[in-house]
């Protein structure tokens, strides 16, 4: 017995070593994560309506029959993030499973709303296929013309009091999320945002 | 109190001061404006004080380790000075200043929950003044002096570590 709790007394001993060490190497990683890999936000075009200005208000159709305005000031207060896709982007694909769970995480702030134009058949087919039927989907060539959409998926964050808040190619979900965040911290984008923090950090050091 | 406990916490004491005097020796220049930036001595005082708190808290590691039972009482009362030094310039409302705790490389503003970590350690140096229960020495007793202190200092220098990161992702996330 007395020699049983010796080895496993010995034992935990080496696990509570390794495992301390453990900690402290990956409280050392999280640090140099933190400082090195700065977040990457939504590649910002100047083309369309700037960042602050206030969105075109659009009268569009959605895939369900209804009518839409998008860019007039919501009483419900959310934002509007209009996504811009196409069925034939396979990058926009990719990008779908990120916009279904910010659309059901962001519920309360943001409501999303997909927006393509072309042949209607496909957009229904492309809405079953991917399971898209519980977004507004809007199709409209007006509503890509005015924001000058060149490249997709593109999106751009309304306001509830319709002034556009953010905008970009968004390819991953951190550059979807970067508009939420942009405007959340109130500034035009996350680049805006980090290179003022390096001048402030700059600044104070020097 | 059993002897191999307050040994343990008493080596870990002196092993946090001992890494302390290390980092600040390593980079004397860098200790003193630290130092000033608390802004509680004279100027005239700094490059003395500079050397005199790495000496300090050597000289008390290693009288700790000794167990010398005044050596308990000298560390509470050093750490003691530094959570006064802390908590005044919390006061002045100078939440920016670099605490000058985890080295020359890591920049971690002061906090609240640095004198309360004071305030353990202190209690952890006190452990001299206890009255140690006699028992006989088993082997096994050699592995838990070892490898109880190393485990602490580790996991310490993770929480300062900790500490540190929280504040590198709030300036991220913006907040001032």
């Amino acid at each position: 017995m007395n020699a049983a709790l010796v080895a496993s007394l010995v034992l935990l001993w080496l696990v509570v070593l390794v495992l301390a060490g453990v900690t402290l190497a990956l409280a050392r990683q999280v640090g140099v994560l933190f400082e090195r890999v700065a977040p990457a936000g939504a590649l910002v075009l100047p083309a369309g309506p700037a960042v602050g200005a206030a969105a075109p208000v659009l009268r569009v159709e959605a895939l369900d029959g209804t009518t839409r305005v998008i860019g007039e000031s919501r009483p419900d207060g959310r934002s509007t993030l209009l996504l811009f896709v196409s069925p034939s982007c396979p990058v926009c694909k990719e990008l779908l499973p990120a916009v279904r769970s910010m659309r059901d995480a962001e519920r309360r702030r943001v409501e999303v709303v997909l927006a393509s134009d072309g042949v209607r058949a496909e957009h229904e087919s492309f809405v079953e296929r991917e399971r898209l039927s519980r977004i507004p989907y809007v199709i409209s060539p007006a509503l890509g013309v005015t924001y000058r959409v060149g490249k997709l998926p593109w999106a751009v964050l309304i306001d509830a009091e319709g002034i556009v808040r953010a905008k970009g190619l968004v390819n991953t979900r951190e550059h979807l999320e970067s508009l939420l965040e942009a405007q959340a911290l109130g500034v035009p984008s996350i680049q805006d945002h980090l290179d003022a923090l390096e001048r402030s950090v700059g600044g104070s050091a020097a | 109190m059993d002897p191999v406990l307050v040994l343990v916490v008493r080596s870990f004491t002196a092993l946090v001061l001992l890494l302390a005097a290390a980092h600040k020796l390593r980079d004397l220049e860098g200790f003193r404006r630290i130092l000033g930036a608390y802004r509680l001595l004279p100027a005239a005082a700094e490059p003395v004080a500079a050397r005199l708190v790495p000496a300090l808290e050597l000289g008390c590691a290693l009288l700790l380790l000794a167990g010398w039972p005044g050596g308990g009482a000298l560390v509470a009362a050093l750490l003691a000075l530094y959570a006064l030094a802390i908590g005044a310039n919390l006061l002045r409302g100078r939440r920016d200043l670099d605490c000058g705790c985890g080295g020359p490389g890591s920049r971690q503003p002061i906090a609240g929950w640095m004198i309360l970590r004071n305030a353990v350690l202190a209690l952890c140096a006190l452990g001299t003044v206890v009255p140690l229960e006699a028992r006989g020495w088993a082997w096994l007793d050699g592995v838990t002096v070892l490898a109880g202190p190393l485990a602490l200092v580790a996991l310490y220098a993770a929480v300062e570590r900790l500490g540190a990161n929280r504040v590198v992702a709030r300036q991220l996330r913006g907040a001032p």
